[in-house]
């Protein structure tokens, strides 16, 4: 797929967006803390960083965004954008699971364990064992639980964790509280997912994940009606 | 120039293509009243996922049905509320990515106003006219002025007129949506059996009430009358309240004509006796086509071509504004 990529992420308040190259080389990025202010900022974003980049939308070869798990709202803003990118410019769009995306970007071996903060103690989050620049491999699914009982089960296999997302500062002291976690950066790259994207499509065995259909990790909460 | 409307304010997934002259190429609604049927109402989050699985094909589909290339699209058009505000969030953000993929400039309709330029599809608009939007969310009587300015004569100071039907619905073991079943039911009814209380203005005021109206069809059909009698009172109640505020807008503005629309316009009883009472005063009922009562894309897409022709152009940072404060077009 010869060109650019348009990369972004709505899953969390920090919205960013990315260009970079076919080989995944970064040509430009913005990030804004914009809390609410997703669908308002999105395609100014968008704009602002391809003017950055240099890139004309017509020259965009891909686009490639969070599909999840994160803020449903967030997630859908980015993915009806997604959708609306490839409907108008005519080029393929990928959804990219953000989870594992932020696990394949980390360049050192080891288990790595990405967790957005889902309010109270909760975490949208995951095990993957990263290795020899390999797609990461799943250890524990991704799914929305409480944050303590997650550690409890990761402490089980006596070997040390990093922790990557918003969970690492909203919940830093209840992970400091583990021996075997170590804190990586709190805000994920939206270049990451492209990267992911770019890996992924090589691999068959995954290209259904990269759907523009949102991963929720839950059904819809119809309580009280 | 022909725009493409998109509607996602509440439980239809909506898109349109209507040229300048207001013909409609192409039209799409995506209904999920099945879905929100088991819950009895309209649950957001589930509406939101909807709407994300459905709006990029419904696109499609419009423009297919329209038979047009999407580079004859001249305009976006979308609804920034009021409504929903995940529901809305989905056809904004599409939009205005959309908008931006194809170099096209976007406009932001208010849905409500939206629902009276159902009726100008085919039509002109000779303003200032005089319009009543009744829905199962809204109930105003509004002056149009200018694509740019609708002033709020009066509005529901409790619930909707369709939310009363639905509730008069399930009050009386119908079903759900209420308009087509109290409509159907009527029709074997006796209104004068059991007549509801005449609601009466306050002083000075155009606005309206329903709450009362559904509690007392519940105390006539709880108290032993019949389902088709006190539905057929009902509605001539719901009738007679919008002719006594109607008229008397008619006469302070001097009005030769009423538009009639929103779901509740869909039904044929208050549509066929609302023209036979403004016949005499010299007013003509103008109403949309039945399918273009109820939420659709075309009026967004409509008034979305009005306000552009006006120089309206949305802010690059447009946000769904699911309660509009004040009211704007
Ligand atoms: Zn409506």
């Amino acid at each position: 797929m010869k060109g650019p990529w348009l990369c972004f992420d709505t899953a969390t308040e920090v919205l960013s967006a990315a260009v970079i190259g076919e080989d995944g080389r970064l040509l430009a990025e913005v990030s804004r803390h914009a809390p609410r202010l997703h669908s308002a900022m999105l395609v100014p974003t968008i704009e602002e960083t391809l003017a950055l980049a240099g890139i004309a939308r017509g020259d965009l070869a891909a686009a490639a965004a969070n599909r999840g798990p994160g803020s449903y709202t967030g997630l859908r803003i980015g993915l009806a954008a997604l959708q609306a990118l490839r409907d108008g410019l005519g080029i393929p769009a990928y959804g990219v699971p953000g989870l594992v995306a932020a696990a394949f970007s980390q360049a050192q071996d080891g288990l790595v364990a990405p967790a957005l903060d889902a309010r109270r103690e909760d975490a949208f989050c995951a095990l993957y064992e990263v290795g020899g620049g390999a797609l990461p491999l799943e250890r524990i699914e991704p799914s929305l639980r409480g944050l303590r009982e997650f550690c409890g089960e990761l402490g089980l296999l006596r070997r040390p964790v990093l922790f990557l997302g918003d969970a690492v500062r909203a919940h830093r002291s209840i992970l400091e509280g583990f021996e075997f976690a170590r804190l990586g950066a709190a805000d994920l790259r939206a270049a990451d997912l492209g990267r992911f994207a770019q890996r992924a499509r090589e691999e068959a065995s995954i290209a259904d994940a990269l759907s523009t259909a949102a991963l929720y990790l839950r059904p819809p909460a119809v309580s009280g009606r | 120039m022909i725009c493409l409307g998109i509607e996602t304010s509440c439980d239809e997934t909506a898109a349109a293509l209507v040229t300048g002259e207001g013909q409609v190429l192409g039209s799409v609604v995506a209904s999920q009243i099945d879905l929100h049927e088991a819950f009895g109402g309209v649950v957001p989050e589930v509406a939101a996922r909807r709407h994300l699985e459905r709006l990029s094909p419904t696109v499609r589909r419009a423009i297919e049905e329209a038979g047009i290339g999407p580079e004859e699209i001249g305009l976006v058009a979308v609804t920034r509320g009021p409504g929903l505000a995940g529901a809305l969030m989905v056809g904004l953000s599409f939009a205005k990515a959309y908008a931006f993929a194809r170099g096209l400039p976007l406009v932001g309709v208010n849905h409500v106003v939206a629902h009276a330029y159902a009726a100008f599809l085919g039509a002109e608009v000779r303003y200032p006219e005089l319009a009543l939007v009744a829905s199962g969310g809204h109930t105003v009587l509004l002056q149009l002025r200018g694509p740019q300015d609708a002033l709020v004569l009066g509005r529901s100071r409790d619930d909707a007129a369709g939310e009363a039907f639905d509730k008069v619905a399930r009050a009386l073991g119908l079903g759900y949506p209420g308009g087509p079943l109290i409509e159907a039911i009527a029709r074997e009814g006796d209104p004068l059996r059991c007549p509801l209380p005449v609601v009466r203005p306050i002083e000075g005021s155009l606005d309206f009430s329903f709450s009362g109206l559904k509690t007392a069809a519940q105390q006539r059909f709880l108290a032993g009358e019949g389902p088709a009698d006190v539905a057929a009172a009902f509605q001539e109640a719901v009738l007679a309240q919008i002719l006594s505020r109607t008229r008397v807008a008619i006469e302070r503005l001097g009005a030769r004509r009423l538009v009639f629309a929103g779901g509740v316009s869909a039904n044929g009883f208050l549509r066929e006796r609302l023209a036979q009472a403004l016949a005499p005063l010299g007013v003509e009922l103008v109403a949309p086509p039945m399918h273009f009562s109820t939420d659709n894309a075309a009026m967004i897409a409509r008034l979305g071509l009005a306000l552009y022709a006006a120089g309206e152009r949305a802010p690059r940072e447009l946000n769904a504004e699911p309660v509009i404060h004040p009211f704007k077009p």
